[in-house]
């Protein structure tokens, strides 16, 4: 039992470790290292003085992750990006649970037709990847009508979007959590004996539920932390896309227009770099590197909750009953009726 | 077992498609879309070059949301003439996106079909370890799985570049060209994927079914191992797998759009993409292209395993 926790523990460790060194390197990247940087070299030079590459830079001692065009560090760009990328997975998560947790309880109240038929409508994000819809919803706002709307929307409208986009199946997911529970024989005796709704739910089931949102938490940072590399791959960033009008096609006198991500935030250095993927491959890697490892470090985190160990672990463990051997003699033993001599 | 009467599965297929209505007009909810498309249309004819004084904000349009998803219906039954705005030019929806979805599922089919493979492979191989040793082998699927599929794409796409760059020899396509679509590579990640999250969902029924009685008994007869998690385990396994097959076939869509785009291959997936932003009914339209064929195999599979299942273990 020891051991199971111990690997559980290990692993949310792990996770949790990573991610905290990660966003607290980036908020000290910001107010320290920022300020006395120096602009970027895009020559690179030996000691003879002789040159030896031009930005972008392959990932070398110096530049752990390569470079981009202008010969920054990739590696100091991802640390800075780190707290706009994981804190805004984190807001929509917390906005996914808590709204989802309304309406779970919500429809909890409802008939249970009622949710049948709610169940069938929310059927339909079965076969909408959630990447095209948000796409749908957001692009307007970001990119395609991006002159009519100001910074204020473009930046906090599509986290509304990622919030309620999820809404509805998992308010079903935390509905049907609610009908276990209140199934549970305990909670029945407990309502019988005359419990009112408020001290059900702080007693008996919050109890239950915590873990499981909790748990839901961690999987939405990882899902919205998903979301975040496919739209970033589709060109939309959240946290502010500033179009540039950057050439003009000599055959067809079409403008080009390229996005900018007005800070360091991955998904933004996804779509940034995505052209420049077959030449040079690191460009891309590093964002989406950065990406596997947040996610890899959130997913072990929810492991360690869910515990998959458990199942395995009761199965196999064998109670060893200690037998205590007392020895019988022969004062333990009373006459009820005593017989008189 | 009243889920699957001929009432309940109508009204199933009714809500959905309402709900589908009820998405693919969202744009129209939200934007001013006319007012925008027409500007957009200006920029687009150069009568318009300074957006600096246009300003608008999310609004709630429910006037123009119910009169598009009355189009939307109208378009649907009547088919055939629909038509896409892009660049400036009207384009007709029709041959060209049926093309495309028929490109995309094929691409998909044989990647499920190739993936379903692979994934029973890597199940029967991890049940042929005792339970002492499978936790290697979980914990690298684990890994795997944690994995977002951008990354896995980019990562196979980079190692043919490479070995091509160091050896000169281009193992497979990995990009669009005159010549044709990259087939082999695609169709790999594609079964790849789901592989993963499909031996995962296996492998956590299989040892569901494992610790049953009926496994422990057909063992201490003396059957193989093989024979056991062929005819035993595997057979009623795949009601409890079935369960989650919307969930693969989900995570499938979503991996196409991204090998899509990785590849550069013009498929369903991008050209909803690329024009379902301007022309919201082409979501709708799609979106009833995948629903439609896929409910029915859902549907009739649904059924047959209930005939087959008739002691109804089907409350999972």
């Amino acid at each position: 039992m020891k051991k199971f926790w111990f690997s559980n523990r290990l692993l949310i460790a792990i996770g949790l470790m990573f991610l905290i060194s990660l966003l607290s390197a980036s908020m000290i990247f910001g107010f320290v290292i920022e300020q006395d940087r120096t602009p970027p070299e895009k020559l690179l030079f030996d000691e003879n003085n002789q040159l030896i590459a031009i930005a972008p830079f392959p990932p070398s001692v110096q530049y752990p992750l390569g470079s981009d065009i202008d010969g920054n560090s990739f590696f100091l760009k991802i640390i800075d990006g780190a707290k706009y990328t994981i804190g805004l997975s984190l807001i929509i998560a917390f906005g996914r649970v808590i709204l989802s947790f309304l309406g779970g309880y919500l429809l909890f109240l409802m008939p249970s037709q009622f949710n049948k038929r709610i169940n069938n409508l929310s059927d339909a994000f079965h076969y909408t990847p959630t990447t095209i819809l948000t796409y749908v919803l957001i692009a307007p706002v970001v990119l395609t009508f991006s002159w009519s709307y100001d910074l204020t929307t473009k930046i906090i409208y599509p986290v509304i979007i990622l919030i309620l986009v999820s809404a509805p199946v998992l308010s079903m997911y935390v509905r049907n959590e609610l009908n276990l529970i209140y199934k549970k024989d305990y909670v029945i005796t407990s309502k019988l004996m005359g419990a009112n709704h408020f001290h059900l739910y702080r007693k008996h089931v919050s109890p239950f539920l915590k873990p499981k949102l909790l748990l839901m938490f961690v999987q939405q940072v990882g899902q919205a932390l998903i979301i975040f590399a496919h739209l970033g791959l589709l060109n939309i960033f959240i946290g502010g896309t500033e179009t540039r009008l950057m050439d003009i096609d000599i055959e067809t006198g079409e403008p080009i227009y390229r996005h900018f991500s007005m800070s360091n935030e991955w998904s933004g250095l996804i779509s940034q770099n995505f052209e420049y993927a077959i030449p040079f491959p690191w460009m891309i890697l590093a964002p989406v590197t950065a990406f596997a490892l947040a996610i890899l470090a959130v997913n072990s985190i929810a492991y360690g909750l869910k515990g998959p160990f458990e199942h395995y672990q009761s199965k196999t463990k064998t109670t060893t009953m200690k037998e205590t051997v007392s020895p019988v003699t022969k004062d333990k033993f009373q006459m009820i009726k005593k017989i008189s001599s | 077992m009243d889920g699957f009467t001929k009432r309940e599965t109508f009204l199933h297929f009714l809500l959905t498609s309402i709900s589908i209505l009820l998405i693919g007009s969202l744009p129209y909810l939200l934007f001013n879309m006319k007012a925008q498309v027409e500007v957009l249309k200006m920029i687009h004819m150069k009568t318009l070059d300074n957006t600096l004084f246009l300003y608008d904000t999310i609004v709630f349009n429910f006037q123009e949301y119910t009169l598009h998803i009355y189009q939307t219906i109208k378009l649907l039954f009547t088919g055939g003439d629909a038509e896409y705005y892009y660049r400036g030019v009207y384009r007709p929806i029709f041959p060209e996106l049926w093309e495309l979805f028929l490109k995309s599922m094929t691409y998909m089919i044989l990647g499920l079909f190739f993936g379903l493979l692979l994934a029973l492979v890597m199940t029967f191989l991890v049940m042929y370890f005792s339970r002492k040793y499978r936790a290697l082998p979980k914990i690298i699927l684990f890994f795997l799985e944690s994995l977002p599929d951008i990354f896995i794409i980019l990562i196979i796409q980079i190692s043919i570049i490479w070995t091509y760059k160091k050896t000169g020899l281009l193992v497979f396509d990995i990009t669009s060209t005159a010549d044709g679509d990259p087939v082999v590579v695609p169709i790999f990640i594609l079964s790849l994927l789901p592989a993963i999250y499909m031996n995962k969902l296996l492998l956590l029924a299989f040892e569901e079914e494992e610790s049953r009685q009926y496994v422990e008994f057909a063992f201490s007869k003396g059957f193989s191992k093989s024979y056991i998690l062929i005819i035993h385990i595997l057979r009623n396994s795949i009601l409890t797998f079935f369960n989650h097959f919307r969930s693969i076939f989900t995570f499938l869509l979503a991996n196409l759009l991204m090998l899509e785009i990785i590849f550069n291959i013009n498929g369903f997936m991008t050209f909803v993409y690329k024009h379902s932003v301007l022309n919201p009914e082409i979501l709708t339209i799609s979106l009833f292209m995948v629903f439609i064929p896929f409910f029915l195999i859902f549907t009739i599979v649904q059924w047959t395993i209930h005939r087959s299942f008739p002691s109804g273990r089907s409350t999972l």
